[in-house]
This record gives C-alpha cells, structure tokens and sequence, in this order.
C-alpha cells in the first residue's frame, strides 16, 4: 500500500460498501438482523455525508420503515421484532433524511415516546422498563425534529441528566454509573436539544474528553483504553457540541480514522486492520465530517443528521 | 465488530463452515420470531429461543418473549419454589448468554428483571460479581449491577467503600473503581467534620497511586476532584459592578428627549460620558446563580425603585453571574441622590451593600448636543493603526516581567483585596502545601511529567495566592511542549490566567490604555496582540465602553455581554470561526461598532457554537419568529438569530471569506436596521 493511499478518503468505495450490504445474507448480516433500522440509519447517513443519498430507493425504504410501526407507535429494530425507543427514532432519523417526514404520524410516535418517561424524568426503552440516559436522547432528538418536546415534562428529563453526572464531569448511563464518552454524547447532545447545556462544566468534561486521545492519535471511551473508531463520533461530537475540539490534535486523529478504511474492499472497521462493519464506517465519516475533511458533508453533533436536513427540519419555509 | 482480524483479500473464509453457521443462525431465528407472534411458549419453543439467545445475546426481542414466557408460566404456577425455578433457568441462561457476550445490555436487564422478583439469592450475584470484576475490572455493565445488589440488599457505603479500596489496590489503574469511590464518598464528605477526615485518607491513598504507576491517567483526575473539594473558595459575593461602590456619576436629561446623557469617571480616572435610554445597573457576582434578588434604595427617596426587576445578563433561565436593572430615570427630581444596593438573594451574599451618588439635572434643549448625527464614516478602528508589530512585543515582553502586587486594588470594581473573601483555614492550607511538597518531589523523578507538571499548577492555583501566579503561569507556558497534542488546552488556561492577572493591576490597565481624541470621549482597552485565545475576568472591565481585541486568537467572545457600556468592539484578526461565535454580542444593545475582519468566517463547515444560545434547534425559541420576511431561513437562520435585534451602526467583516457572499451582506443589512456603514462604504436601503 502506498504511503499516498493510506492517508486518503475512499469515498466511492464505501459507497459501494455500504450499497452492497443491503444484499448480503452471511453470518454478520443475521446477527444484526434485529437493528437493520439502525444498520440503515447508519448506512444512509453515511451516504449522504458522502453525497450519494440518491442512489437509494427511498421510497421503498420509507415503506419498509413504515411496515416496522407497531400499533403503540413505537418502530421496531426489523420486521417482525418488537417496538424499541432507539429504533424509533433512528426510524424518524432516516424519515428526516429522505426528506418524508410528513409519511409519519408524529402524535402516535410521540405519545409512544411519552408514555415511556417515568416519574423521576428518565425514560425506559420499551415496555420492559430498561432506563439509559442514551434512551433520554433518543425521545428528545426523536420529539424534538417530530416538533412535539410539549408531550414530555423536560425538566424533569433535564432533572435526571444532571443526575448521572459524574466527579470527572462525564455521564454514565443511570445515576451512579461510570462516565463512557457514548454516553456522555448522549447526555450532552439532550442538554444541548433541550437548551440546557448550562448543566455541563464545559472545562472539566472537554479536558476529560480531550485527554481521551492517545499518543497514536485515536479516541477512547474511557480511561486506559484502547482507541476505537467509533470514539471519532462520540467524543468528538460532545467536543463540538462545548467548542472544545480544538483542544485535541486534529490532524493525527484524522490519520487514525483513514488508516481504519479498507482500501481495497470500502469500508472502516474499529481499528487498523480489523474487519470492516456498517456502524464503524457511518462513525469514520461521521468523524472526518466534524474534522472538516474535503468532500464529506458537515454532520450535526447533536441531531447526528446531516446539517443540512437538520436546517430544513427546523427552518424551511412552509408554504 | 470489535477486535476482530480483517480477513486478507483471495483468503476466503471457510465457506461451508461459514454457511452451516448462517443457516443455523437464520433458523433459530425464525422459529423464535414466529413463536413469538403465535405467543407459544412450550419447552421446546423455550429450548430454541435459548439457543438463539446463546449464540446472539442482543437480539433483544427474543428477551422480551423470555419475559411474556415467565409471566405465562407463573399463571399456571403459583408455588413459590416452583416459580423459583422457573427464575433460576432465566438466571442461568443469562450466565450463558454473557458468556457470549459480557457486554450485552439486553441480558444484563434480564438478569435485573428476574431478580427484581425477589426470589433468589442476591449472595450468589455478589458471587458472580466478584468473578466478572476479577476477570474485567473495568465493566461498566458489571459495576451497574453490583450498584444494583447493593442497593437492593440495602449494604452500607462504607462496606462498598472498603471493597472499591480493595480493587484499587489490586490495581491502582482501575478507573471504575475511583468513580466508584467518588460516589461513595460524595454524601459523606458535605459536612465539614468528616470531610477533612475522608480527604485526607483519600489523598494519601492517591499519592501512593501516582507515584506506583505516574503516567496512568486515573488517579490524576481523581486527584483533580479531590482540588475541587478541597479548594480555598469564598462564599457568594459581588466582585463587580456598574456603578463601581463609591463612585459618583451624573445624569443629565434633556427636555423633550427620551435620552439622557450619563458621565462618570473610570478607574483608570478618566471622565465618560455615553448617552442612553435606560439607565442599567449592572452587579457581577463571583458563582453563578439562577435567582438573585437585590433591593435597590435611595435617598431621598423615589418611588417605584421597590418595584425594579433584576434580569440575568442572558435573559434565560440559565444561571448567570452577571445581573442587571434598569432605574426609572423618569421619576427623577433635580438634586443629588445617593443610592444603595443590597443584595438579599443569595443570602450568604456578603459585601452588599454598594452605594454610589447620581446627580441628576435637567437641561433645556439647547444644552445638550445629541450624538444622532454622528458621523460614523470618521470613525476607524485602532486595529488599523495599530502601532507597530516591534513594539506590541515589547510591551508583551514587558507584560511579562510585571508581577502583579496583591495588595494592589481592583480596578473597576469594589475596592478591596481579591482575596479577602477566601475562607481560609488551616486544615486547607496544610494539604495544599502538602500536595505541592508531594508534587516538587516527583518532578524530581521526572522532570517532563504533563501529569505532575499540570497538577501542581491547579494545586498551585487552587491556593488561591496571588504570588503563585507567575509559576502558574510558567507551567502553562512550558506544557505544550511537553504534551503538544493538548497545547490549545494549556494555551487556554494559561490565557485566562494572564487576563486575571493584568485586570488586577490599574497600573497595567493603565499600559493599556489608548486615548484618542474623537467624539466619543472614552479611549480604548487595547488588548490587541497578546496571543488571547479565552478569557474570563469581565467584571473588573464592566465600566470599558471600547475594547481593541485584534490580533488575538479568540474563537469566541462569550462572557463580553457583561460590559453592558460596550460601544466598540474591534475583534479582527482573530480566529472566530461563525456567526454564532459572536452570539453573546446580541445582549449587549449599547454596542454600535464592531469589527470582525479578517477572522476565518465562513472558512468552517461544522459550527461548534450552534448549541451556545437559544434557538429552535435548542427548543428555546419558536420558528415564526425567526422566519419572519426571512426568505432564506435555512441559509440565514444564524444570522437573523444573533444579528437581529443589535442596534449596529458600523461593521466590519472584510477579510471573512464571508464577506464576498451578497446575499450574507443583503441578509446582515436587513437584520441590522440601524447600519450605517458596512466595511467603511455606506449601507443603500
């Protein structure tokens, strides 16, 4: 491999990675059969930060979204699973990206999404009561582009947030539980929708955040760990989201994301020279889109849509 | 997929295998989904969803049936020891499952769900707990859990307290384990009796830590929390205001006109005069609050000065340090008044009241020249000219060399010690003079630790001493080198310490101070060239109606609405990246000239202050209000939301690759009513 060729983007052969997954039917397929919304989601982000949203069918895709509704509201992760708060909204995401919101019925999907917030603020995945700040993110991005925050008590959502903050300035998924950069971007991201980012020592949690980079230039999630991929995102869109991504070394983490993509075949793995999977190459991008690469769409750090669909969401002109 | 090999190109994996495999998968699968629709729940359908589960613990359905098959069983059962079992299978499938994978979230609530029936042993999960954390110290899935027992055994902090004490001393890296502590200790150390107790154990527990293992990050932050607890601080108290306590001010108001002209003298003892609406007092307080309460007297007396509201500076529900009020000029008599202050919320608030005299008269309409004709096409920008590049880094040169005398007073704001208010007492000092022993010892070791080197500075600053500033300084000054991949961190830190620095000292204000003979009788703060990339310290700058910024490398301007008195503002040649980075600027209606030329708008696609201030993306503002005559929302939007509403007669933004796009110079015109002069040529409407 050329020195030339490591450190540039293989835009058209993700592309066609991510085109060519929706055919496969090998081991790594089943076993994500059940989150194929947010392998979907993933995917088509993905393409649309690298401009090629088009050569999807999107209508076929709405469809299919649409047969994934249950009669609660709620989507499920695939035909036949059953109702989910996180595929849901990654249902109402790919909506969003199609530009088809309106094929939706928001209050169902809100009162769905509603009736899941217990007492304290928090908010259970489903019916069987699993409470996660990342669900919290969920039903405020999710109600926040279905334009229906009114449906929940926010300030208890905001309440329970502040809860799970942590001594190092980080969230963990419940009260009391560890800070992990996934889910600080999922607490910072809901602080940031529902306007109360003020809740974040922004100093404490972007040194926390910035000290996430090792020497070989990649993100961790946690302290001494070992760098993944997937940090790209979720560490650096919180960075963004406090304006504090200046305070790592840009240029090495970017060298770190290119060095994961395989040359040959498309795609970006966890790792340099690990196999390659749908949701590491939706994080690559995602990242190189908050380093500003040439060529990649800018992504929101906190809807994680394009920012362009995000704009259109809350300020085109409706006629 | 994680850590797993990506397979060279031409080497095929076993196929055949590989197909068995599939099928399998796809088979269990089916046969779950369909049991799960027609609700069956026999062994068999049992037995396979188990298999599945073996193979794919995150097939989350396939749980939730578990859950619909328990609930079926216990129908027909209601024999405790029966149910029991029915439970214990569930126990031991889940067992299997993360055997697969520990890091399952849908089996870790299983597990959850079934012992939240409250039939089964909990010492046996403390059992499992204690094999999983042995063989994975870092699980956050297996931590949760075990907070999970804890609880539901009811065991004390202090028992969890010695097991976290235990792990850490297995292996000093386990972060989990200091969270864990933080947790554990929080509610323990709120009084003062057992905090000093608890700390202290604590610190000799870390030190040992850094210098067993120096370079691992987890005792080091926890350390820093430690700072945080242990830190010199002082309780609320106002470090700022306009009027400044003690300071005499005159208000003339001129028959006929709503605008009254306002005089007053600087710290730096020069003569004022601005000319306004509203008369707007401003108070800065050292925290942040959310609800400040202050009654506002006056002898002789006025009426309605009872019923005047106090507004946060960013006019949200966000707590604010800066805090304002508007005076009713307009029940004013011809006489002298002296005014008090007093803040009664925050009750702690100790150094109110502040009191200053207002001389008002009235004027008839000949007196007094109103500056509505202004020619704005005069004014120009210091950054223009600028003195030259030689002697700006002499005087930072010199800036350097000056140390700041503490007992020098405060410009701008009440006369006193800076650290009058701390709460000192002996315990604290004594640990952090320990701690900087501790520290100066392992530099020794190793002279180019960032840990220790960056420690010692937030020990040092922690101290609160004004003759530790220049170390501190220093160590923020040399850290880049050491960890250049951080650099703009220490960069920012060490700018924000510099700007405390000089703001404290009159004599350097003094340096900085540009006077200039125009129609505004104020001169400028000239802060221009000092390498400024953040900054904090506005409340001993609220009196500076024009602040010279350029040549600086500021991202943002946050924290300069405080200066309520801001006309001018040259912030050029900086490296502010958005609009939205100029955001705080739309609270400040005073300000009429400003400058952002040559900054890099427009040159970045990712906004990282999108999120700083209210908006509809943050749900804090309606659509309709934005969209109104606004044909291009989705290009605009930012502008409209921070341009919109500022009373701008001059701007420049030359030198922004913004600056060429006309339809961003036909939206900054519309949004800017008032704009006289965009980039030195006259606004055409």
């Amino acid at each position: 491999m050329s020195v030339e060729k490591m450190t540039t983007f293989q835009l058209e052969k993700h592309v066609d990675y991510i085109k060519s997954l929706d055919k496969k039917a090998d081991f790594d397929s089943v076993v994500m059969e059940h989150l194929r919304m947010s392998g979907a989601y993933w995917g088509l982000t993905a393409m649309d930060m690298m401009h090629s949203l088009d050569d999807m069918d999107g209508d076929e895709i709405a469809a299919w979204i649409l047969k994934c509704q249950h009669d609660c509201g709620g989507f499920g992760g695939n035909l036949g699973h059953d109702p989910h708060i996180l595929y849901t909204l990654n249902a109402v995401q790919i909506l969003a990206l199609f530009d088809k919101l309106d094929v939706a019925d928001a209050d169902k999907i809100a009162n769905y999404i509603s009736g899941l917030q217990k007492d304290d603020g928090s908010f259970a995945g489903d019916e069987w009561g699993e409470i996660d700040t990342r669900f919290t993110y969920a039903a405020v991005n999710c109600l926040s582009i279905l334009k229906r925050m009114h449906t929940i008590n926010v300030q208890k959502a905001t309440d329970f947030l502040v809860r799970c903050r942590n001594f190092d300035g980080g969230f963990g998924c419940t009260p009391g539980g560890e800070s992990h950069a996934g889910q600080i971007f999922c607490c910072v991201a809901a602080l940031a929708i529902m306007g109360a980012l003020h809740h974040v020592d922004k100093d404490l949690l972007g040194w926390w955040l910035c000290e996430r980079q090792v020497k070989a230039g990649g993100l961790n999630g946690r302290p001494e760990k070992l760098p993944d991929v997937c940090y790209s995102w979720w560490v650096l869109s919180s960075l963004v989201i406090l304006d504090r991504a200046h305070w790592i070394n840009k240029e090495k983490l970017k060298d770190f994301i290119l060095n994961c993509q395989d040359q040959d075949r498309g795609g970006i793995s966890d790792a340099p020279d690990d196999a390659v999977d749908v949701f590491h190459t939706f994080f690559g991008v995602a990242g190189l889109s908050l380093l500003e690469y040439p060529g990649i769409k800018s992504i929101d750090p906190a809807y994680a849509l394009p920012v362009h669909v995000v704009d259109r969401i809350f300020f085109r002109q409706k006629c | 997929m994680h850590g797993r090999k990506r397979i060279p190109i031409g080497q095929a994996a076993d196929k055949g295998k590989d197909q068995t495999k599939t099928n399998n998968l796809k088979k269990l699968l089916s046969d779950f989904l369909r049991n799960h629709h027609e609700r069956c729940y026999s062994k068999e359908a049992l037995k396979q969803n188990a298999q599945l589960l073996e193979l794919n613990p995150e097939v989350y359905t396939a749980w939730n049936y578990r859950k619909l098959a328990v609930r079926h069983l216990f129908e027909s059962e209601i024999d405790e020891a029966a149910r029991k079992l029915i439970l214990d299978e569930e126990l031991q499938l889940v067992e299997r499952a993360l055997q697969s994978n520990v890091k399952s979230y849908g089996a870790w609530h299983h597990r959850k769900w079934v012992i939240d029936f409250g039939l089964s042993s909990l010492d046996h999960e403390f059992m499992l707990l204690k094999m999983l954390l042995k063989a994975d110290c870092r699980n956050f899935h297996g931590w949760n859990y075990r907070r999970f027992c804890v609880e539901m055994k009811g065991m004390t902090p202090e028992k969890e307290l010695e097991y976290a004490t235990e792990k850490i001393n297995e292996n000093f890296s386990n972060y989990s384990a200091w969270h864990y502590r933080s947790k554990l200790l929080s509610p323990l150390i709120k009084g003062k009796e057992n905090k000093e107790d608890v700390l202290n154990e604590e610190y000799r527990l870390v030190n040992q830590a850094y210098f067993t293992e120096p370079d691992d990050q987890s005792a080091w932050f926890y350390n820093t929390w430690l700072l945080g607890e242990t830190k010199i601080e002082s309780g609320p108290h106002v470090v700022g205001s306009w009027p400044e306590d003690g300071s005499s001010i005159s208000v003339d108001a001129q028959e006929g006109s709503s605008f009254v002209a306002v005089n007053f003298r600087t710290p730096l003892d020069s003569e004022h005069r601005f000319e306004s609406r509203t008369l707007t007092l401003v108070i800065y307080f050292n925290e942040e609050f959310s609800d400040v309460a202050a009654t506002i007297r006056s002898k002789p007396e006025l009426p309605h000065l009872s019923e005047v509201q106090w507004r946060s500076v960013s006019g949200t529900e966000a707590p604010s340090r800066a805090w304002l009020a508007d005076i009713p000029v307009q029940s004013f008599a011809e006489t002298e008044y002296t005014f008090f202050v007093e803040v009664s919320s925050p009750k702690e608030c100790q150094n109110t009241p502040i009191s200053f005299k207002l001389k008002y008269t009235k004027r008839g309409t000949s007196e007094v020249s109103r500056d509505q004709n202004s020619r704005s096409e005069c004014y120009s920008w210091p950054s223009k000219k600028s003195s030259s590049d030689e002697s700006q880094v002499g005087m930072r040169l010199e800036l350097e060399r000056l140390t700041v005398d503490p007992s020098s007073a405060e410009p701008g704001s009440i006369k006193q010690d800076p650290t009058r208010y701390l709460r000192r007492d002996n315990w604290q000092e004594t640990v952090l003079e320990e701690q900087v022993d501790i520290l100066r010892e392992l530099l020794e070791l190793e002279e180019n630790s960032k840990w220790t080197l960056l420690t010692l500075a937030r020990v040092l600053a922690a101290h609160g001493a004004s003759r530790y500033t220049d170390e501190v300084l220093k160590l923020y000054k040399r850290l880049p080198d050491i960890d250049p991949d951080h650099a703009d961190y220490y960069k920012a830190q060490y700018s924000i310490l510099y700007v405390d620095k000089i703001t404290r000292s009159p004599d350097i204000l003094q340096k900085l101070w540009w006077d200039v003979e125009d129609r505004l009788s104020a001169g400028w703060l000239r802060w221009n060239g000092l390498s400024l990339s953040d900054f904090r310290s506005v409340e001993r700058l609220l009196w500076v109606q024009r602040l010279d910024l350029s040549h600086n490398q500021l991202r943002t301007v946050d924290g300069l609405e405080a200066m309520q008195l801001l006309v001018a503002l040259d912030v050029s040649h900086n490296k502010l990246p958005n609009i939205t980075s100029l955001a705080s600027l739309r609270l400040i209606p005073s300000l009429q000239y400003l400058n952002i030329s040559q900054n890099e708008i427009g040159d970045h696609q990712v906004d990282a202050t999108r999120y700083s201030f209210p908006s509809v993306l943050t749900n804090q503002m309606c659509f309709s209000s934005l969209s109104k005559g606004n044909v291009n929302a989705e290009r605009s939007w930012e502008l409209q939301a921070v341009f919109g509403g500022m009373n701008l007669k001059v701007l420049d933004i030359a030198g922004n690759s913004v600056a060429s796009d006309e339809i961003f110079r036909e939206t900054i015109v519309r949004a800017l009513p008032q704009l006289e002069l965009l980039d030195g040529e006259q606004v055409k409407r």
